[in-house]
């Protein structure tokens, strides 16, 4: 996880955000197509239903594996947070269902 | 000419007639290229070239965003070009909608429409013939893109060319065929398309293309219960797949697979170790490191991906027991790449 002010995908007003304002940061930046995922899927399981992550990936697959995840998962995949830098990378949002 | 050498003339001359009427053609309009891809893009850039000889303005192109990756280079060189380009998107199960195709083309003026007669990933039969028929003498001319299974189901008529692969016929590899009609504005771009071919693999693309043709009803049917037993069966024995494509308007042929928290080149790999050969879409798995834009399209999961393609049984009289293999293996080496991986 990375702290708040050093997260480029942190939208600068979150109350005019395309998404909701995530709970959880996971900095996959570093990680190949499945980790991603993984990550992703283990902070689901270990937390409630209901809780928004963000997934910070630069992996090509990430963009279209993590909506995929949430459709045979039953969470709700919520859109994305480019960069505010313009730097490399995407954050997904999703918010999760029912804990497996 | 030599007496060796009018023999090889009159093989090659005997292949090409036999290639061009097993695909409902003329051999005055056969064209060889050097593999599918090729004659897609030569197909549809000779299209657009000679409608714009013809014509006063460029063509507009219509494609679908499953289609062949080589129709989406000709799209993006177009495209950079400042002329026209049409993408049309596909539904969850990776087929596009006909009467869409044929609104975007008529609505272009001329235009040059590529048309998938079925997706060589997922396997998903597109209402091709439809298309073919509602533009059928209008300002749009098509190419009809059957490099996943010329041979294997039987071919529309009424396209302005048609592009073929003779792998889909379990022919050699390296051997594309492109079809135009004698009606077709299609020209031949210089330098000249026809690589230099060898007469061994055009003779043997033609026989193989006529073996095929003559048991199809039953290496279909064969072939469509396997891959329907495959289907019903794997997400039984493995959590967390994804079994893209359309279940039942498919190629009997064609099986793909994704599994969650799985990377596709380590599955392949381990699958290949067992002497099983398979494809993948996943991006780890291919030289370009994308993911298979076929799978992203239709929304699928394109991590841990795997691709079967079952040969006719001339060419295999061991399938059902690599079917069986497979149903035995896949579920052991999907769990241990899951363990390395640290799946959840």
């Amino acid at each position: 996880m990375t702290e708040p002010d050093a997260n480029p995908f942190e939208p600068a007003d979150s109350h005019f955000a395309s998404v909701p304002t995530p709970d959880v940061w996971l900095d996959e930046r570093g990680a190949r197509c499945p980790a991603p995922v993984i990550a992703l899927a283990r902070a689901a399981f270990t937390r409630p239903a209901g809780t928004v992550v963000a997934v910070m990936a630069i992996d090509p697959a990430a963009g279209t594996d993590i909506p995929a995840w949430c459709r045979l998962k039953g969470a709700e995949y919520l859109g994305e947070l480019p960069p505010r830098d313009g730097g490399e990378g995407m954050a997904y949002v999703v918010r999760t269902g029912a804990a497996e | 000419m030599t007496t060796e050498g009018r023999r090889a003339s009159d093989l090659l001359s005997a292949a090409r007639s036999s290639l061009a009427s097993s695909l409902g053609g003329v051999p005055d309009g056969l064209h060889l290229a050097a593999g599918g891809g090729h004659a897609v893009a030569e197909g549809l850039v000779g299209l657009l070239e000679g409608m714009w000889a013809a014509g006063q303005a460029p063509p507009a192109l219509v494609v679908s965003s499953v289609d062949h990756s080589a129709a989406l280079r000709v799209a993006r060189w177009w495209r950079s070009l400042g002329h026209p380009v049409h993408t049309v998107n596909v539904d969850s199960v990776g087929s596009f909608d006909a009467a869409e195709v044929v609104e975007l083309a008529l609505g272009s003026g001329p235009s040059v429409v590529c048309v998938q007669l079925a997706n060589g990933e997922v396997g998903t039969l597109q209402p091709a013939q439809d298309v073919l028929a509602q533009l059928a003498g209008t300002e749009s001319f098509t190419l009809l893109d059957a490099t996943a299974c010329a041979g294997r189901i039987p071919l529309p008529s009424g396209w302005s060319a048609l592009a073929a692969d003779a792998t889909s016929w379990c022919g050699p590899r390296g051997v594309g065929v492109l079809l135009t009609s004698t009606s077709s504005p299609w020209r031949v771009r210089e330098p000249a398309l026809e690589p230099e071919l060898a007469v061994a693999p055009m003779v043997a693309a033609a026989a193989a293309l006529e073996q095929v043709l003559a048991s199809r009803e039953v290496d279909n049917a064969h072939s469509f219960g396997l891959v329907a037993r495959l289907r019903r069966e794997l997400p039984l024995l493995v959590d967390d797949l994804d079994v893209p494509g359309d279940p039942d308007s498919r190629l009997p042929h064609v099986l793909t697979v994704s599994a969650l928290y799985a990377d596709g080149e380590s599955i392949v790999r381990r699958l290949d170790d067992l002497g099983l050969a398979v494809g993948s879409g996943s991006a780890c798995a291919n030289d370009s490191g994308e993911p298979s834009h076929v799978l992203a399209a239709m929304g699928a999961l394109t991590g841990g991906n795997v691709r079967l393609v079952l040969p006719v049984t001339a060419a295999d009289p061991a399938l059902d027991q690599a079917v069986d293999q497979f149903l035995l293996t896949f579920p052991d080496v999907v769990r241990s790449v899951r363990t390395m991986m640290g799946a959840p």
